[in-house]
């Protein structure tokens, strides 16, 4: 069976396509001389097209920066509403030590009402 | 290169027009592969031949795609029968008859039978060249074998009246 079918093999080889054409490889260099002038021509656009953005984006006018304005609050008004809070607290320090501090810590918990926590919130 | 050529051409050849059914597109397709392998190193490639197959593969396949669709905007134009051998022009009703029996195999046992026969590639390689299995390639030659010696014999049977 295997002679058989190696003869068969043999029998088959007998047969053949035609050649390519004399000038097959020539022109397949050819091809691939086009195929990369043409890489190098899309990335040379590639790459002048960036340049383009780029410049566009570097050139374009910016937008004049106007400073915020400065607002000169005195301390009195700029002291905040919540009298236990961080900022308030060391506004107090700041003003009068550790006894404007204890003062205005006092002031503070007498604002604060008293929370029942066995009330559901 | 050249050595190369001169050793498989034929054989590429065939692989080319098994694939395309087309004269004049396995030669671009083949044109197209040597292009490629043309641009690459090939000192670190195992085996040029089924890697020159394997190239012819890719660009008989891209090929098939730009004709489909350019046949169907042509509105369809039938592929013609498949002629893939025209050697020995002595015998051409046995070449016929090769080609008539090629067309009637499947085509994936098509393809292994010609990269067996006329590629002299291993089963490892046509696995390789295809992306089947080696025993699925090997399983597909056996079965085109079969198919290739009854349709001859019929063809001999037949001549002999």
């Amino acid at each position: 069976m295997r002679e058989d079918d190696d003869r068969f093999e043999a029998y088959l080889r007998g047969f053949s396509a035609p050649a390519a054409s004399a000038d097959v490889l020539a022109r397949a260099r050819e091809r691939r001389r086009i195929r990369v002038r043409q890489q190098r021509f899309v990335w040379a656009l590639g790459l002048a097209a960036a340049c383009v953005a780029l410049s566009f984006v570097m050139l374009r006018p910016r937008p004049e920066v106007v400073p915020p304005p400065v607002v000169a609050v005195q301390p009195e008004q700029a002291l905040p509403r919540n009298p236990a809070s961080h900022h308030a607290m060391s506004l107090a320090y700041a003003r009068g030590g550790a006894a404007a501090l204890d003062a205005h810590l006092d002031r503070a918990e007498r604002q604060l009402l008293p929370v029942d926590l066995r009330e559901p919130l | 290169m050249e050595a190369v050529l001169r050793r498989d051409g034929k054989g590429l050849m065939a692989y080319a027009r098994t694939l395309t059914n087309h004269a004049q597109d396995a030669e671009d397709a083949l044109q197209e592969a040597l292009s490629r392998v043309l641009g690459r190193p090939l000192d670190g490639i195992a085996n040029l031949r089924a890697y020159l197959y394997k190239a012819v593969r890719g660009s008989a396949l891209n090929g098939l795609r730009a004709r489909a669709r350019r046949d169907r905007r042509e509105q369809g134009a039938a592929a013609g029968p498949l002629c893939v051998f025209q050697e020995p022009a002595s015998r051409r009703e046995e070449v016929e008859a090769l080609n008539r029996a090629l067309s009637l195999l499947p085509a994936e046992q098509r393809e292994v039978v010609v990269l067996k026969v006329w590629g002299g590639l291993s089963f490892a390689q046509i696995a390789d060249v295809t992306g089947v299995q080696r025993d699925t390639a090997a399983s597909r030659y056996r079965y085109a074998l079969v198919s290739l010696k009854r349709e001859m014999k019929e063809f001999f049977d037949d001549a002999r009246g």
